[in-house]
């Protein structure tokens, strides 16, 4: 009672306010009408603009009440015509939810009250005819050649934004049939249901009826996008959808369109789009949590909601996304193998066994790959192959083959190369095919092994010879060949494995230099001179211009006269110097101070003195250094089977020597004997001081020289001047940052594996930047597989998610600045980290300190380390092997000088044969720089009494066959 | 040990760079190329241009494509992104579909 009381209460209070409010008002149009036309003006176009703001707001029936008092109180012309479009507005609102017969009254009522224009009665009445589903009065006027142009031009407009339903104009009376509008209209209707209901080619839809100024227009232009859209071509879809009018009724599809190809959310969509949508490009929510959550269970570990999870996923998937199932299946499959998951279980979870077709083996070779198991990963490459091959992802002979031969070999170049042949072994045993695999598999799959035969199974894939052979009988890539020749020569016993090699690659690439070259310097090192020559001919006829071809000729003369010299045939040496002389490229450089060496040695060997003297000094001139000219000196002499008190060798300096002067004359002699292919060694007590130069104080010269003396040192097993060096080289930064990363990394002692690593990371990420190939080859050689692999050569190095290396800026740079301040070269094992917050149980053991016993006062503790000790100790795993040298190893193994152990195990290694020691004259030919280092190693060790009777029974010095004939 | 030929090294799929689909023929990959050159002169930026010309060198050797197919199998991926790297399947529904949605964005 109260409320209405109140409600009583309040009418009556305005209804004694009305009058005075209606005088108000009054007044105020009064007011109006003595305002002057100016300022009339700007209120009415104040009210237009208020209205406006409202429609805009799509607040119209608030625009409507504004416009009515407007007007109530303006009256004018203005003022109605802002009152009709407030109208308008609102007809176009009730038509737009549907109220079409309301809009029809209330557009009557409008007209008769007010002057509405009649272009606008004529477009509402046209689309309220076209919502109502009857054309007729609309398009009448066109077929009357009378009809005026801007009167056709709306009633064209209003069928290109408001038509639907082509049917209506397609069979409309008002139009004769065959009338141009008429047909179009069929042919656009009959083309977009074709385009939206299976894939069609672009000239079924041409649509030659619909002309680019029709009101049909843009529905060409979108059943053009359609057909682009079904067929994936998103790019021209694209292009089309920008060239339909927005306006038009097509137009309005365009956004979804978009959104549908961009894949987006289908929120805010209204509910016949949202329909669309999802019958179209489907929803996918289900399977996205599905396998959102089965991610989650394989993270976490959790076997027993593995299962499950593993149902869920594939019931969603089949749901939804039936094309994925298979994929899925497969990825499952694999990802169980991984995990250790029965397969049996796994298989029942799903439903049925994955399908085991070409993907299915590349994903399992993938996995085999991942998880390092090596050879099953080449099996399953080879059953990738099959598969592949008869599913048609490549034919037989393509390079697509090749390229798999070769995966294959750099899987097999993962295994360390002192367990190959075991594993090779073991798995030949092992190994029964994949039948288990193909329970319950389609006829189509197991068509693929049609061939194949179950009781003999080929296991090419496990011998790197002939995966090599296959790929380049495929793909006779110089490439192909280059990886096999090297394998060939690091990993067969028999120079004739790797000849047989460069013949082949000869004869597949007649006009490459390169394995020329190669059997140039193979016959060389056989001292079959005259074969030698031939090839180098033959190269020299090919590529004479080549620099690698003109320098191996010089070389080979150069090899030709030290042979001579060595057989003390001076006479025929001097001819081969007469010869070198004559050749254009021996003025290049420091080869005329060569010349001056060997024509020194001829000279000490025909006694002549005072010629030895004055060709001593012009060496020394040549060279513009006594120390450059006695190491170029000593180097010339051991590769002519002389000691160094056979000649006088140039004077030491009296004068001081400064570490930048020193650095630069060993550098230039190191250069040389680079140049023609003598190793020169750095003389100790130069060693020594370079050593302490670099360890105190920065030289002050090039990068070019440090690198020279750190790579010579390496060579000569000097680690601690190497480490020196790579540690002066580093501070001067540049360019050459990242490869004294990698001597310095070289230069650590075994034991520091995760400072090696950083150093091996760091220079391989600066060489990244740098885009340095080689050394970053060679330092994820070194990374990963050291010089302890048998084919280390990896065909995919550096690709993507190839275990990458990787080191961010950061890490780098602290790299970079720990390894520029430790100059002094690490002389025992460091239990403290790299970075020292890493603390391993390993490292607190004091007693892992020594590397060969538990004892804690053992002597090898403070013994320095080189890194080709692990090398030795590796080899005593495989000792078996070389019975004859166990018995050595067991008798002298404690006795032995870790740097010449080493020696002999490289030895044994590279050129032992039924574990014999080779004989030192074949090893001295053959490999000359090792013969040397072995031959100083034990020298040094008997001058430090470190060597028992040892030496002279392993390593009795250089010996002619003549001899050794003698002796037997 | 035997070195790589030039074979460029990327941070990123070379596919990703170019802007193609993984199974991108050689036309589409080099119109991709020649846009993505277009985009990146040298003059301009140097570095993003040396990328799309090692990954266009990547893809238009068949040897290296062959690589890099070899390697695009991740059995370790989550198995969520099986379905990011799936083509969508687009479904024919007919006229009418498209028609009830043009109808309901027409009002």
């Amino acid at each position: 009672m109260s409320s209405k009381k109140n409600s009583r209460k309040k009418r009556k209070a305005l209804n004694r306010r009305l009058p005075a409010e209606k005088h108000k008002k009054k007044d105020a149009i009064d007011d109006t009408s003595r305002l002057t036309p100016g300022k009339f003006q700007s209120r009415s176009s104040g009210f237009a603009d208020e209205v406006n703001r409202l429609i805009s707001k799509n607040k119209i029936k608030a625009a409507v009440g504004r416009a009515k008092l407007h007007h109530k109180r303006l009256g004018t012309a203005e003022s109605e015509l802002v009152l009709v479009d407030a109208y308008v507005a609102r007809i176009r609102e009730m038509m737009a939810k549907g109220f079409t017969v309301e809009a029809k009254t209330l557009l009557n009522l409008v007209r008769g009250r007010y002057n509405c224009p009649d272009h606008l009665i004529a477009e509402l009445n046209g689309v309220i005819a076209i919502r109502q589903g009857s054309l007729d009065e609309l398009v009448r006027p066109l077929d009357d050649p009378d009809c005026p142009q801007d009167k056709r031009a709306a009633i064209e407009k209003t069928i290109k934004n408001e038509l639907i339903d082509l049917s209506l104009l397609a069979h409309c009376d008002a139009l004769p049939a065959g009338h141009p509008l008429k047909t179009a209209a069929l042919a656009t209707a009959k083309a977009f249901a074709r385009v939206t209901s299976g894939f069609v080619r672009d000239e079924e839809v041409a649509l030659p009826a619909v002309s680019r100024r029709s009101p049909l227009a843009p529905w060409k232009i979108l059943i053009r996008a359609l057909a682009s859209f079904y067929r994936h071509d998103d790019e021209i879809c694209e292009k089309y959808l920008n060239a339909v009018d927005p306006e038009s009724a097509p137009g309005r599809l365009v956004p979804l369109i978009r959104e549908l190809i961009a894949g987006q959310s289908k929120v805010g969509l209204d509910k016949s789009s949202t329909f669309l949508a999802e019958k179209v490009v489907g929803n996918n929510k289900t399977t996205r949590d599905a396998l959102e959550r089965l991610d989650a269970v394989m993270a976490a570990n959790k076997p027993r909601k593995l299962f499950k999870a593993v149902r869920k996923a594939v019931d969603a998937c089949e749901q939804s996304c039936p094309e994925l199932l298979v994929r899925l299946k497969q990825h499952v499959s694999i990802r169980s193998w991984m995990f250790d998951v029965d397969a049996e279980d796994v298989s029942r979870a799903m439903g049925g066994p994955s399908l085991k077709n070409a993907y299915f083996w590349l994903l399992h070779a993938r996995a085999a790959d991942i998880m390092g198991k090596y050879l099953w990963a080449c099996a399953l490459l080879e059953e990738f192959r099959k598969h592949a091959l008869y599913e048609g992802w490549f034919s037989e002979k393509s390079r697509e083959v090749s390229v798999i031969y070769l995966y294959m070999v750099d899987l097999l170049g993962r295994l360390p190369a002192e367990d190959f042949e075991w594993l090779q072994s073991g798995f030949k045993r092992e190994f029964t095919g994949f039948e288990s695999y193909y329970h319950g598999q389609q006829g189509s799959v197991l068509e693929a092994l049609r061939e194949d035969n179950p009781s003999a199974v080929d296991m090419y894939f496990l011998y790197p010879a002939r995966l090599y052979r296959l790929a380049s009988e495929i793909d006779p890539a110089a490439d192909t060949f280059r990886q096999w020749l090297e394998w060939a020569e690091n990993y067969t016993s028999h120079w004739k494995h790797s000849d047989a090699v460069a013949t082949a690659w000869h004869a597949a690439i007649p006009d490459d230099s390169r394995p020329l070259l190669y059997l140039t310097t193979s016959a060389e090192n056989r001292n079959a001179f005259k074969k030698a020559l031939g090839y180098l001919e033959k190269a020299e006829r090919i590529d004479g211009l080549n620099p690698d071809v003109k320098k191996a000729r010089l070389r080979l003369l150069a090899a030709t006269a030290i042979r001579h010299l060595k057989q003390k045939k001076t006479h025929l040496a001097q001819k081969d110097l007469a010869e070198i002389e004559a050749m254009p490229q021996f003025d290049e450089g420091d080869r005329p101070a060569f010349l001056v060496a060997l024509k020194s040695v001829c000279a000490a060997l025909d006694g002549q003195k005072s010629q030895l003297n004055r060709l001593n000094d012009a060496l020394i001139n040549l060279l513009e250094s006594p120390v450059t000219a006695k190491v170029v000196m000593q180097g010339v002499l051991r590769a002519c089977g002389l000691s160094d008190r056979q000649i006088n060798l140039p004077a030491h300096t009296k004068a001081p020597m400064t570490s930048d002067d020193l650095s630069i004359a060993l550098a230039r002699g190191c250069q040389l004997g680079d140049d023609m292919g003598i190793p020169i060694t750095i003389p100790l007590a130069y060693e020594k001081k370079l050593r302490n130069f670099f360890t105190t104080e920065d030289s002050l010269h090039d990068t070019a020289t440090i690198r020279i003396i750190a790579e010579t040192a390496l060579r000569n097993k000097h680690f601690e001047l190497a480490y020196a060096a790579a540690g002066v080289g580093l501070v001067k930064q540049g360019a050459s940052t990242a490869r004294f990363l990698l001597l310095r990394a070289r230069s650590l002692p075994t034991w520091e594996i995760e400072r090696q690593d950083d150093c091996l990371t760091a220079a391989i990420e600066l060489a990244r930047r740098e885009r340095d190939l080689d050394l970053i080859d060679e330092a994820i050689e070194l990374r990963r597989n050291g010089n302890r692999m048998p084919f280390g050569f990896s065909l995919f190095n550096g690709m993507i998610g190839e275990d990458k290396p990787s080191m961010d800026a950061e890490e780098l740079n602290d790299v970079l600045e720990f390894e520029k301040k430790a100059r002094e070269y690490p002389s025992h094992y460091m239990s403290d980290n790299f970075f020292g917050d890493y603390d391993d149980d390993d490292d607190d053991d004091e007693q892992s300190d020594c590397r060969y016993c538990d004892a804690k006062n053992c002597r090898d503790r403070k013994a320095p380390y080189r890194p080709d000790d692990l090398y030795a100790e590796e080899f005593d795993d495989d000792i078996d092997d070389f019975p004859d040298f166990n018995t050595l190893l067991d008798d002298f193994l404690p006795d032995l000088p870790p740097e010449l152990m080493s020696l002999i195990m490289k030895v044994f290694k590279k050129h032992g044969r039924n574990g014999s020691f080779p004989d030192p004259d074949e090893l001295a030919r053959k490999d000359p720089w090792l013969a040397d280092q072995l031959q100083r190693e034990m020298q040094k060790a008997e001058t430090d009494g470190a060597l028992p009777d040892l030496g002279q029974n392993l390593f009795p010095g250089r010996r002619s066959r003549k001899t050794k004939r003698k002796q037997r | 040990m035997p070195k790589n030929d030039d074979f460029p090294i990327l941070d990123e799929k070379p596919q990703k760079i170019l802007g193609v689909p993984d199974d991108a023929g050689t036309a589409e990959i080099r119109t991709a190329y020649l846009n993505k050159i277009k985009e990146y002169p040298p003059e301009k930026s140097p570095t993003e241009f040396e990328r799309v010309r090692d990954a266009y060198k990547i893809l238009s050797v068949p040897r290296y494509r062959t690589r890099l197919m070899l390697q695009s199998a991740d059995p370790e991926a989550p198995m969520v992104t099986l379905l990011d790297n799936q083509k969508q399947n687009r479904q024919f529904v007919g006229p009418e579909a498209w028609l009830a949605a043009m109808l309901a964005r027409c009002n």
